[in-house]
């Protein structure tokens, strides 16, 4: 088993020897499972810093950035009444800010570095540390520290935490022997699945560039450039797009969760079976899970357990637009810290406009959705309807959704709106 | 057993009913009709998704008047049956 994961591993660029030397141990010495998991993902921590940052100053980032979270942890465990105690992300989201502000107000040099770099360790550990300091149960910041596995080496990395809080992880943990094989077995066979995606990914991204499809990126560009491709071109590009981002998302998000399965915890795929989905609440359920889980976590309960209770769709539009309108916008501000400090404050703040409209058009849509869906009755799916109307047209509708919204989904805030507006009017026949 | 144990069990067991019965509903929906134990992952598990902890958050809230602005939230508190009516449980 183990073998077979270390090859299908390394197809799928993950050729770290430390992710199978982990595997192993907690393979053999499943009792070390805890502590082998804190060593490997504390160790990759450094790979998630963006922003071309040297080795030493990678480890230093990290070290200020976990001394940082350790004294929250500390404060928070002993006067859980404070401020801090009461409010740990706030407190977590104030020093980020306080370290941010402090990185753009120092000249360049040493000091201004290693700013930096803990501004870059705190944006790629914001969420995980924030999803420990508010974890009730009680458990040792060592044991708390495995969560970190979930996050893998360069090649997977992500600021998306899959473990939630430790004593999700727990409860996750495979509780015998017998049960810990199964979950093994199927990791296995997911990490075999993500491989095969990537082959028909890899086929698929030959396929378009043979036949000219451009990507999304470079339609819209050549459309600002007057020169845009033909309508039918422009179309098939969006796509040929969405198909490439569903998935990327599949085949990076089952590698993981193959990973974290392989260590002994019964994780749920990070994609299931988006395409069948019939609402956009539910592909936005199925596509992207765990980052679902952190917007809900983070932004949707808090707001929907507070505001407009006695206005149930006031309630729940009100609760998706701060979630999905602000919370998604802020957790890419927070990832893309870099961009910050290579564009500067304000063109960073200001070229993300694009970018908000997005997760305004996200927010309506998915509010809407399950306005809709919690109105429906509490019966079982029947086979009513035709199979046009039961399951072509509502999936055509849903995957149109996402085909045109990806037009906004813009991160890299030099491209103004209009550009976008224009490539809209391109698939329209549109070519002045 | 007094009197008013057994009415204190009766109202237990009926909210233990009245919430086995809701969450019951919910994976009907979804065309789920697997038996399912009062201890039961239900959330973890993926069998109840977000929205249907919504739908779980208004059915305490409108048969309980529970509260759940006065505490921190987390799905799993309503991850199992029993999980649920210990929260009903706490004054």
């Amino acid at each position: 088993m183990l073998a077979t994961a270390a090859v299908l591993f390394y197809f799928r660029g993950v050729r770290d020897p430390l992710v199978i030397v982990l595997l192993a141990g907690i393979l053999f010495v499943p009792r070390h499972t805890w502590t082998l998991m804190a060593i490997g993902g504390i160790y990759w921590i450094p790979s998630l810093l963006k922003g071309g940052f040297g080795f030493e100053q990678r480890a230093i980032g990290t070290a200020l950035a976990l001394a940082a979270a350790a004294l929250l942890w500390v404060i928070v465990h002993h006067w859980p009444a404070g401020f801090v105690g009461s409010s740990p992300r706030l407190a977590l989201l104030g020093i980020f800010g306080a370290a941010l502000g402090a990185a753009l107000l120092t000249p360049a040099g040493g000091v201004s570095v290693v700013l930096w770099s803990l501004v870059a360790a705190l944006s790629a550990c914001l969420w995980i540390f924030s999803f420990a300091l508010t974890d009730r149960a009680e458990g040792s910041p060592w044991s708390n520290a495995a969560m970190f596995f979930s996050f893998f080496p360069a090649a997977l990395a992500s600021t998306t935490p899959f473990f939630k809080r430790p004593s999700a992880m727990r409860r996750m943990a495979a509780k015998n022997a017998e049960e810990r094989a199964i979950i093994q077995l199927k990791g296995l066979k997911l990490l075999a699945w993500s491989f095969l995606l990537s082959l028909v990914w890899g086929t698929l991204d030959t396929l378009w560039g043979a036949v000219g499809i451009p990507k999304l990126t470079d339609a819209i560009a050549a459309s600002s450039a007057h020169h845009p491709p033909a309508w039918y071109l422009c179309w098939a590009s969006l796509l040929a797009g969405f198909v490439d981002a569903v998935l990327r998302t599949a085949i990076w998000g089952d590698t993981v969760v193959a990973g974290c399965r392989l260590a002994g915890f019964k994780l749920l795929r990070n994609s299931y079976r988006p395409l069948e989905s019939r609402t956009v609440v539910d592909f936005w359920n199925r596509y992207y899970y765990y980052f679902k889980e952190l917007v809900a976590d983070f932004f949707f309960y808090p707001v929907y357990m507070r505001c407009f209770k006695r206005h149930p769709r006031v309630r729940v539009l009100f609760a998706t637009w701060v979630s999905v309108g602000l919370g998604v916008p802020l957790f890419h501000f927070v990832r893309d810290i870099d961009v910050v400090r290579q564009l500067g404050f304000w063109r960073a703040l200001t070229g993300y406009h694009v970018y908000l409209c997005y997760a305004t058009m996200l927010s309506i849509g998915i509010g809407v959705s399950q306005i809709r869906k919690m109105g429906a009755p509490r019966t079982p799916p029947g086979p009513g309807g035709s199979f046009w109307r039961a399951r072509v047209l509502p999936i055509s509708g849903v995957i149109l959704f996402f085909c045109f919204l990806q037009v906004f989904d813009e991160l890299r805030r030099t491209v103004p709106i209009r550009e976008h507006l224009l490539f809209l009017t391109r698939l329209a026949g549109w070519a002045g | 057993m007094t009197t008013n144990q057994m009415a204190l069990n009766e109202v237990n067991m009926n909210d233990q009913d009245a919430v086995r019965e809701f969450v019951a509903s919910l994976l009907r929906r979804k065309g789920d009709t697997h038996p399912f134990a009062d201890t039961d992952s239900l959330v973890l598990s993926g069998r109840l998704d977000s929205l249907d902890v919504l739908e779980i958050v208004v059915f305490l809230e409108t048969h309980y008047a529970f509260d759940f602005g006065e505490r921190p939230f987390d799905q799993q508190l309503l991850d199992s049956v029993h999980e649920i009516k210990d929260l009903i449980a706490v004054p």
